[in-house]
């Protein structure tokens, strides 16, 4: 005569089995539990998940106890680079007076950052850069255009625009330097309305089209449009605010230069998934870098990198 | 390392405003409701590997947005249960399959079955250490008594004593609780 324990184990494996069998009546309470068993959760996952959410607890917490964004950077910060760089920042410091805040040893070459008024530009110098330099435009705000136009040509730039009154409030000249890059150099007339602070650098983006720009800047990075002047069919200047960081454009048939822009966020993976969604083109995706950053890399439509970066502990 | 669930509203307040403060003690959270989550969710599923990926699913969703729950005099555990409902509903959604009736359930509170599944699974918990041996390798790994006597060096009918108590032992105090 089999014993209550066999009983029950018959049919608790006809159960497991999905075979069920006539039970005993006094068995079928407990074959009820049995069946609800089947559902019950492993132990090695209840534990698994309470560490991982300790885990994420805790980076979340050392996260929010550092400041996302640099101290002295605004949202966009230019990234050059050049085989020479140290020339580059020489031409910087010479022609605008830029300071030399950091410079850092890296394999093949080093990574230095300078200030020009209140805005940061990055360079990377060195073999290391070779074959995929970085150039951009700039609208420079100086005190004196003419004075700072020509320091320029002295430190070795071409002229592509002697200083002038211009229509839009300011006087400037326009220069190219060795590296390639493009300087718009400007003064505001002294009756000029006040404008708000926008910073003394500000890149400027060469494009075909300006509008489907606008559109991703808006989607990938929240801009804000600031303004968008046309004539004749065509967007001659529209202006852009990311963040704390202005960003301008206007529409030519040149070609958009090779560019690259830091982006300091409060949150590197959400704006790398925005951007992405926003049709930029992933490069690599958020990771810890060892210098204490949390860095990814899109590529715009146009060809242009940006590199969502955040603090970490 | 095994954990008990407990209630108690201002309790639970207390316990969502530390985590506010200081997501680090999310865990307390985490141990109170761990089991009415996945058993709100594996009842619709009907799948442990899916039901655990939910669940984790829901978890890592309510500690990435803890800070934004209002405390309105509605449980966390309902908050919670309506991530997972929708996330439920996701998985039938991604899976190509209609969504099932239960699926769409929304009780703040869950259904008195997944109540009484998530009591069941917390009561296994706290079996003595034995006990809940054999019943995780029997019904969670699925292992024969065979299997589970020669793991535990006893003798198959020893096993199938652990079994016969260990259930009839969750049946007691589910009485006692439904009491």
């Amino acid at each position: 005569m089999p014993e209550h324990e066999d009983l029950l184990d018959l049919a608790i494996s006809a159960m497991l089995a999905a075979a069920p069998e006539r039970t005993d009546s006094e068995l079928v309470p407990l074959v009820r539990i049995a069946a609800a068993l089947r559902a019950m959760p492993s132990e090695d996952f209840q534990s698994r998940l309470r560490t991982e959410l300790q885990r994420s607890a805790t980076m979340s917490a050392s996260a929010s106890a550092v400041k996302p964004v640099r101290e002295g950077f605004r949202t966009i910060t230019p990234y050059l680079t050049n085989t020479e760089g140290a020339k580059l920042v020489d031409f910087l410091k010479d022609t605008f007076g830029a300071e030399e805040v950091s410079r850092t040893l890296v394999p093949g070459g080093f990574h230095a950052e300078v200030r020009i008024g209140d805005s940061m530009l990055m360079i990377g110098s060195g073999e290391q850069v070779r074959g995929q330099e970085k150039i951009g435009a700039f609208h420079i705000y100086v005190p004196d255009c003419d004075a700072a136009f020509q320091r320029a040509l002295e430190a070795g730039a071409t002229s592509q625009g002697e200083p002038a009154d211009r229509p839009y409030g300011e006087r400037a000249g326009f220069v190219t330097d060795f590296a390639g890059n493009h300087w718009y150099i400007s003064t505001r007339f002294a009756s000029a309305p006040a404008r708000e602070d926008l910073g003394a650098v500000l890149p400027f983006v060469h494009l075909e089209h300006a509008r489907p720009y606008l559109d991703f800047l808006k989607g990938a990075f929240g801009a804000e449009e600031l303004g968008v002047f046309e004539h004749g069919g065509k967007v001659v200047h529209a202006g852009v605010r990311i963040g704390d960081a202005v960003l301008e454009m206007g529409e030519s048939h040149a070609p958009t230069m090779p560019s690259r822009f830091f982006l300091y966020v409060d949150d590197c993976d959400a704006w790398y998934a925005r951007a992405v969604a926003a049709g930029a083109a992933s490069i690599q995706p958020p990771a810890d870098q060892p210098y204490h950053h949390r860095t990814a890399v899109v590529v715009d439509p146009l060809g242009q990198e940006w590199i969502p970066s955040s603090l970490i502990a | 390392m095994r954990h008990a669930e407990s209630s108690g509203g201002e309790d639970e307040r207390l316990l969502v405003e530390a985590a506010q403060s200081d997501p680090a003690r999310f865990g307390d959270l985490y141990e109170q409701n761990f089991h009415r989550v996945y058993a709100y969710i594996v009842r619709r599923v009907a799948d442990r590997h899916h039901a655990e990926d939910l669940t984790a699913e829901v978890f890592r969703e309510a500690l990435a947005g803890i800070r934004k729950f209002e405390w309105r005099g509605v449980p966390f555990s309902a908050w919670l249960l309506r991530v997972a409902s929708r996330a439920v509903a996701d998985h039938w959604k991604h899976s190509g399959r209609e969504v099932e009736d239960a699926a769409l359930e929304s009780e703040p509170s869950g259904s008195v079955e997944t109540e009484r599944h998530a009591m069941l699974f917390q009561l296994v918990d706290r079996l003595p250490e034995m006990q809940f041996r054999v019943i995780h390798m029997r019904f969670v790994e699925q292992k024969s008594i065979r299997e589970i006597a020669r793991e535990l060096d006893r003798s198959e009918g020893a096993v199938k004593q652990l079994q016969l108590r260990a259930i009839e032992n969750l049946r007691a105090q589910m009485e006692v609780a439904h009491a």
